[in-house]
This record gives structure tokens, C-alpha cells and sequence, in this order.
């Protein structure tokens, strides 16, 4: 049974907009706003065990009750749709063919903490999204849904990694750089133009209109460890690549073999990474644990947005491990001083390395930045690089070796990205 | 011999671009064309910099704005003492910096 990914009405296969879209009537929308007070919504939400699907894995209840615990006359609602986390594409994929899906779910969020307006922030290089929704949105205003006196509006947001965290989300809609801010004040304190303001992944509010409908538990016995279901991403290396609607619960091996197919170029898998780019490498001993935030974590790794990385026994992990630090050197915003020299140090280390210059002693300086930089950063960027690095130099200390010692033989080359 | 600035937001805005061309200028008119200017990988001292680190004496100065730009020069010579760029260094760093150098941060990579 699909919970989220269940009709895509207004859209044919290709993903144009239809000629004769059957626009949904919202039911679930108009049984809440008719016949459920809110506080019963965020208690349905609890009992559901809903959590963030931006990455954090925050209980999305606790952050409704706060937000409706605001006393102030405006609020607002923001649904995150940046979707910068490599690998992911979940959120692009609910708002191009799911966009009545996460407009219903967003008028429940809203209605729920008691916010007056909701903000849809799209990545401007998604522009299917960007039209999808919008044709969704005038589509729901043409056939008079009512929303209740909740205004929504689509924002356009640029393609900077750092939006996706959520006070550099904040800054950009009031029209500034995308650099996170200080926290507290927390944005539900004081988010928006000041407007207390909670912000959601867009999976997130595409979750509600199942668990209103059909209830928590239903909702909850989707998952084969009783949390629901989650999207996730399976990425080009598979045979089979897409999202898919995953069980909570679900061995990695069946999502690796059964649904993706393995790998396209027939090759194991080496190791995966399971919730996108910050997420620790699993090894293929791994394999057995369930799609499971606390399972995953236990084993050094994260859930995350469930951008499934898989990396044949072909691949090089030191070359992957240094595209990953660099990565995370270029998307640091340079604000706070100690995420700006760990991420570099870790990335210039990791590359002299793959280059043939590196050695022990420089590896051991791993750990020390890293106790350096810890609790220091204004945002969690800080803390990605961490379990990439630490656990891929726990599971591949032999490839390490072999660049120190002089002889990768899974390098095709050398040649230094950039 | 090499002497690394860090040419990062903060050390920049800090004015250590005119603190290189300084020092370029400097060591050309004192004919010590041999020592180059290198940038650094931020190393998180951004609140005392423009920093400077000079390897082969295993020193790092902080606060290295142009108008210090002689004294450096002078203590490449052995002719100035740098106890005032160095009151304001964190220690922690100072450890860390040196033990990164220690374990070859700066070498220059293997180009095959």
C-alpha cells in the first residue's frame, strides 16, 4: 500500500500539465479544517511518529506544538523544496508529479499551527517543479478549494547548498545571501520578517494527507518497524534508479538488490551510504539492517534524506571520500571560522593523499580537527564532513594505504579533481 | 624559503592582500627574491589575523597588517624580534598548525 506517492492526477506520464486534470477535491483537507481541532492534528502527527524528512530526523509533532504555542497573530509556514542534498530527489520529484499532494498536506501544516500564510520555496534550477506547482496551486484557486483564508505562495530560491539549512532559507526570503543566522532566536521564534515561522521539507507536509486520512496507526503500520514509510532516492549506479516509497524497516539488502536491481555495471557493492553525502559508509556486512533511523545510527551512519549512494568494489573510496570533503569545503558558507578550516583542512588533507602526498601522520590530524571544529559552527554543515571521513577511514584503511604507499589499483588516474 | 598568508574572508578583509604586495614589494627591494609568498589553508585564527605562517622558522605571527610587514623582514634577517606578533596566537592553534606542517600540510604534492 502507497501512502504518498498514490496519484499524480494532475499530470500525464510525460509530466505536462493535462488537458482534462482531475484536480482532487482535498478531501482530507476539508474533513480537518471542518471537524478536527488543531491540537488533535499534532497529536495525530505524534501518534504517527512523524519525523522531519529534511535529513534532521526531528519529530515533526514537537515542532508543530511550539510553532501553535506562538502566540503571535501572524505566522507563517515555509516548505523547504531547495533539495540540495546531492543525490536526493524526492522533493523534486513530489513537486512536479505530486503537487496537489503537497499543497493539501501544506494547508493541514498551516492549519494545524495556526498560520496564516504558506511559503513554497523551489530551487530555481528545478523549473518543472516550479511549473507544476504553480499550475497545481491556480488549478486548486480555479476550482475554489477553500483554503481557509490561508494564503500560499510559491518563492523561487537560488541553487546554493546552504539553503537547505533552514535559517539561510530564512535570509534568502527576506532578500539577503544565503548565510544561516545565530541561533536562537529559533525560527519559530522569530522567523520570517520576524513572523514566527516553521519550516518543513516538502516530504514532510506530503506525509499528512495519508496520516489524517487513514489514521496513525494505519500510517504507522506502513512501516515494518512500526515508524511509517519514507521516500528515497536511489541514484543513477543502480539498474533500476527512482524514488520509491520505502517501509521504515525494509533490509537494505532488498532495497539494494530487489528494488534497484544492484549496480549497472553489474559489479557488488562496495559499501553504501544511506542518507546522502554526510551519512557514514556501511559495508556490505551492513547490508542486513533495516531502513531505520536508530539502526543506522548505531552503525555510524544516518538516515538522512535517504539519497542511497551505492559504490561498486571497482571504485576508489579515497578518490570518493576526497570529492566528498571537497564538496563540503565549497558548500561551507565561510561564516564561522572553525567549519571554514575544518572542512579545508579535511579536504586538502584527503586530497594530498589521493595525489600520493600524504601519510600517516597527516591522517592523524583527522580526528583533532574535527574535536576542534565540534560545536562550533552556526549550522550542522560543520558536522558533515564528519562521519564520511571517519568512517571511511575505518572501513578502507587498506585503499589509504595504497595511495600513502603508492599504488592505488582501483585509480584509473590521479588527476586531481577540481 | 616560503612565507604563507592566508588569503581567506576574514584574514582578507583583514588587509592581508596589502600585507603580500608589501611583502612582495619588500622583499624584491631588499633583493630576497628567493623566499615566495604562498597562500594557506585557513587554519580558524580569523579573529587576530592577517595571518602569517613562515615554516622553516616555525612561526606563525598574527596581526600581520602592512605596517608589520618590515619587522617580518627584518626577523627573516635576525634583525627584529616578533614576540608582538605572536601575543595574541591561541595556543591550541599553534599546536594544531604546527603538528598539520609536522605532518607535511605544505609539501607539494606528488604531480603524477
Amino acid at each position: 500500500m502507497r501512502a504518498i506517492l498514490t496519484r499524480s492526477d494532475l499530470f500525464d506520464p510525460e509530466g505536462s500539465v493535462s488537458a482534462t486534470p482531475a484536480l482532487p477535491a482535498y478531501p482530507t483537507w476539508n474533513r480537518v479544517r471542518g471537524s478536527i481541532p488543531p491540537e488533535r492534528v499534532i497529536d495525530g502527527i505524534r501518534e504517527a511518529g512523524l519525523v522531519g524528512k529534511g535529513g534532521a530526523g526531528f519529530p515533526t509533532h514537537r515542532k508543530m506544538r511550539l510553532m501553535f504555542e506562538q502566540p503571535a497573530a501572524k505566522k507563517i509556514l515555509v516548505l523547504n523544496g531547495s533539495e540540495h542534498e546531492p543525490g536526493s530527489f524526492k522533493d523534486r520529484h513530489l513537486l512536479e508529479h505530486y503537487p496537489h499532494t503537497v499543497l493539501e498536506g501544506a494547508l493541514i501544516l498551516a492549519y494545524a499551527v495556526k498560520a496564516s500564510e504558506v511559503i513554497i520555496a523551489i530551487n530555481e534550477s528545478l523549473a518543472p517543479c516550479i511549473e507544476h506547482f504553480r499550475a497545481a496551486l491556480r488549478g486548486a484557486q480555479d476550482a475554489a478549494v477553500d483554503f481557509g483564508g490561508i494564503s500560499v505562495e510559491v518563492r523561487v530560491v537560488p541553487d546554493v547548498y546552504i539553503v537547505g539549512e533552514e535559517t539561510a532559507l530564512l535570509e534568502v526570503l527576506e532578500g539577503r545571501p544565503a548565510l544561516p543566522r545565530k541561533k536562537p532566536p529559533y525560527p519559530i521564534e522569530k522567523g520570517v520578517n520576524g513572523a514566527p515561522t516553521l519550516i518543513q521539507n516538502i516530504e514532510t507536509a506530503a506525509h499528512m494527507p495519508f496520516i489524517l486520512s487513514a489514521g496513525s496507526a494505519a500510517y504507522r503500520a506502513l512501516g515494518l518497524n512500526g515508524a511509517g514509510v519514507t521516500l528515497c532516492t536511489l541514484g543513477s549506479e543502480f539498474q533500476r534508479p527512482g524514488i520509491y516509497e520505502a517501509p521504515l524497516g525494509t533490509p537494505l539488502r532488498e532495497i539494494l538488490d530487489d528494488w534497484g536491481g544492484g549496480l549497472r555495471n553489474g559489479t557488488a557493492i562496495k559499501t553504501i551510504q544511506p542518507g546522502g553525502p554526510s551519512s557514514g559508509f556501511l559495508a556490505s556486512g551492513d547490508f542486513d539492517l533495516p531502513l531505520d533511523a536508530e539502526a543506522l545510527k548505531q552503525h555510524g551512519s544516518a538516515l538522512g534524506c535517504a539519497a542511497i549512494r551505492a559504490y561498486s568494489v571497482d571504485t576508489c573510496m579515497v578518490d570518493e571520500i576526497s570529492k566528498i570533503m571537497h564538496f563540503f569545503a565549497h558548500a561551507s558558507c565561510g561564516q564561522c571560522p572553525r567549519c571554514r578550516m575544518e572542512t579545508n583542512m579535511l579536504d586538502t588533507i584527503v586530497r594530498r593523499v589521493l595525489t600520493g602526498g600524504g601519510n600517516w601522520q597527516l591522517l592523524a590530524q583527522v580526528d583533532k580537527l574535527i574535536a576542534l571544529a565540534k560545536g562550533e559552527g552556526m549550522c550542522s554543515l560543520i558536522d558533515m564532513p564528519v562521519a564520511p571521513i571517519k568512517t571511511g577511514l575505518a572501513l578502507f584503511p587498506d585503499e589509504f594505504r595504497s595511495h600513502i604507499e603508492g599504488g592505488c589499483r582501483l585509480c584509473a588516474s590521479r588527476v586531481l579533481h577540481q | 624559503m616560503e612565507i604563507y598568508v592566508c588569503i581567506n574572508v576574514d584574514c582578507k578583509s583583514r588587509g592581508s592582500q596589502e600585507t603580500i604586495d608589501r611583502l612582495k614589494a619588500l622583499l624584491h627591494e631588499r633583493g630576497m627574491d628567493q623566499v615566495s609568498i604562498e597562500a594557506i589553508v585557513c587554519f580558524s585564527a580569523c579573529n587576530v589575523g592577517p595571518n602569517v605562517v613562515i615554516p622553516s622558522k616555525r612561526c606563525w605571527l598574527s596581526g600581520v597588517t602592512q605596517d608589520k610587514v618590515e619587522t617580518v623582514i627584518d626577523y627573516l634577517n635576525g634583525q627584529a624580534d616578533v614576540t608582538e606578533l605572536q601575543k595574541s596566537n591561541d595556543a591550541v592553534l599553534d599546536q594544531m598548525i604546527f603538528e598539520l606542517l609536522d605532518a607535511g600540510l605544505l609539501e607539494k604534492a606528488n604531480p603524477t
